[in-house]
C-alpha cells in the first residue's frame, strides 16, 4: 500500500528522522515475531512427548519428564513475551507515524 | 534407589529428539536488545537439554547394568524385580536399577525433603547471596529478589506449628475469642527459574504497589535449585452471641482478621550468573516469591529473606 506523500516525509523527531525510525521499529517488531515463530516451532516444545511412560518409567524418567515440561512452559512464556514486545514496538511506530502530519504541518 | 524400565528403541528416539532440539535452540539467534532476556532463557533451556539430559540418556543407553548385574540385598529394588515389570510392560523392556551414579550424573532435584533439610542444616547446600539490606536507613539502597517459577515441583512439606499453638487453635473453637496460627515449611525444586534482582530506595511507598525500582540496576539470571519457604498464617477471631441467654453458639456472628507472610531462602545448584536487564519483559506474570531483608513483610506479597 502506498502512503500519501506527507506520510513518507522525513520529519525530525528527537534528532532522528521519523520514517527511518518508524521503519526500524517495524523491522524489529517483525524480527521479534519471527523469533517467536521460531521458538513456537522448535522441537524443544514437543520433545517431552518422547519421554513419557511409553518410553521409560522410574525416578530418573520422571525427573526428565518434569524438566522437559518446565522447558516447554518457559519457552511458551518467552514466545508470548516476544509477541508482546513486538506489539509494543508496533504501537510506538504507530504513535510516531501519527505525529508526522503534525510535524509536517508546523 | 528405585527401579527403571525402558524401551531401548524409544529411549534412543528420545536421545535423537533431545539432540535435535538442543541443536535447534543453539541455532536461534537475535541481536535485538529487547530479546536479550529471551536469549538467556534459550541458553538455559539448551543447557538443560544438551548438558544435563542428553548425557544422562546416553549413559542409560550405554549402561551395562543388564549384562554386569550384581544382586542387591533382599528388599532393595533391583533387577530381581524385573518379572514384575515384565507383567505390565512389553517383554522387550530393559529394567536396570535406577541408581543415578550408574546412570549418568546426579539428577537435579532428586533429593528428598529430609535430605534437603539435613544438607541445609549441615551447610552442604549453600544459600544464594542475600539481598542487600538498607538496615533501616531512609534513602539507602536495598535490593529485592523475585523468583518467577516456570518449572517448580514440591519436594515436601512439614508442619512447624508448635504444640502450644495447636492447643490454642483447638480451644479457640469453643471460646468467644480465638487465635489460630500455622507455620508450614515447604521445599520446592525450581528448574531454570528466572530470578530478578531489583534495587530500591528505602522511603515511603504504597503497600500494594511496593517500592519503585531504581532504573538501570535490574539484573536477572536463570537458576535451578531448592527453595525453602516458611509460610505463616494467623487468624484472630472474636465471636458475639446475639440476644440474651442464647444457648446455641451458632446463633451469633464472628469477626476475624487474617494475616499471612512468608520467609525463605534459595539454594542454587550452581552460583547464579546475574546479567543486566536491558528491557523488562512484559506480560510474564507476577513472581511467585519476592524476598527482601529490608521490608519484605511490609509490602503486599513480599517475603523476608532468611530464617
Amino acid at each position: 500500500m502506498a502512503f500519501p506523500q506527507w506520510r513518507r516525509g522525513c520529519a525530525s523527531v528527537g534528532g532522528m528522522s521519523t520514517s527511518p525510525q518508524v521503519e526500524q521499529l517495524r523491522t524489529r517488531a517483525r524480527q521479534l515475531r519471527s523469533l517467536s515463530g521460531l521458538i513456537g516451532n522448535c522441537r524443544a516444545l514437543t520433545v517431552y512427548t518422547l519421554a513419557g511412560p511409553d518410553t521409560w518409567v522410574g525416578p530418573t524418567p520422571r525427573s526428565c519428564s518434569d524438566a522437559l515440561l518446565a522447558v516447554r512452559r518457559q519457552l511458551q512464556a518467552n514466545q508470548q513475551s516476544l509477541v508482546d514486545l513486538a506489539r509494543g514496538l508496533d504501537r510506538r511506530a504507530d504513535q510516531l507515524e501519527q505525529q508526522l502530519p503534525i510535524v509536517k504541518a508546523s | 534407589m528405585g527401579l527403571m524400565a525402558y524401551d531401548h528403541r524409544r529411549v534412543d528416539a528420545l536421545r535423537l529428539g533431545l539432540a535435535a532440539a538442543a541443536e535447534e535452540l543453539r541455532g536461534i539467534r537475535t541481536h535485538d536488545p529487547a530479546a536479550i532476556d529471551v536469549m538467556r532463557m534459550l541458553a538455559s533451556a539448551h543447557r538443560t537439554l544438551a548438558e544435563e539430559w542428553l548425557p544422562r540418556v546416553q549413559s542409560i543407553l550405554d549402561s551395562t547394568a543388564m549384562t554386569l548385574c550384581v544382586r542387591s540385598a533382599v528388599g532393595v529394588a533391583d533387577v530381581d524385580q524385573r518379572p514384575a515389570f515384565i507383567e505390565i510392560r512389553d517383554p522387550g523392556w530393559v529394567t536396570p536399577a535406577d541408581q543415578h551414579p550408574i546412570l549418568g550424573p546426579q539428577v537435579p532435584g532428586s533429593l528428598t525433603f529430609d535430605e534437603v533439610a539435613a544438607q541445609i542444616r549441615t551447610g552442604v547446600l549453600i544459600p544464594m547471596a542475600a539481598p542487600v539490606d538498607a538496615n533501616g536507613r531512609a534513602g539507602a539502597h536495598y535490593t529485592s529478589l523475585s523468583f518467577e517459577s516456570g518449572g517448580q515441583k514440591i519436594v515436601g512439606e512439614q508442619d512447624l506449628t508448635s504444640n502450644l499453638l495447636k492447643v490454642i487453635d483447638f480451644f479457640s473453637d469453643g471460646l468467644p475469642v480465638g487465635w489460630r496460627e500455622h507455620q508450614t515449611l515447604t521445599i520446592y525444586y525450581l528448574s531454570n527459574a528466572r530470578v530478578i534482582s531489583r534495587a530500591h530506595v528505602l522511603n515511603a511507598y504504597d503497600r500494594d504497589d511496593g517500592p519503585e525500582t531504581v532504573p538501570g540496576q535490574t539484573k536477572a539470571a536463570f537458576v535451578s535449585g531448592y527453595m525453602a519457604v516458611v509460610n505463616e498464617a494467623s487468624t484472630a477471631e472474636v465471636s458475639f452471641a446475639i440476644g440474651p441467654d442464647i444457648q446455641d453458639p451458632t446463633q451469633g456472628f464472628a469477626i476475624s482478621q487474617s494475616l499471612s507472610s512468608y520467609s525463605g531462602r534459595f539454594y542454587p545448584d550452581s552460583p547464579p550468573d546475574f546479567q543486566p536487564v536491558v528491557v523488562e519483559r512484559p506480560n510474564v506474570g507476577a513472581p511467585t516469591w519476592t524476598f527482601t531483608r529490608s521490608n519484605g513483610s511490609l509490602v503486599e506479597g513480599w517475603g523476608t529473606w532468611g530464617s
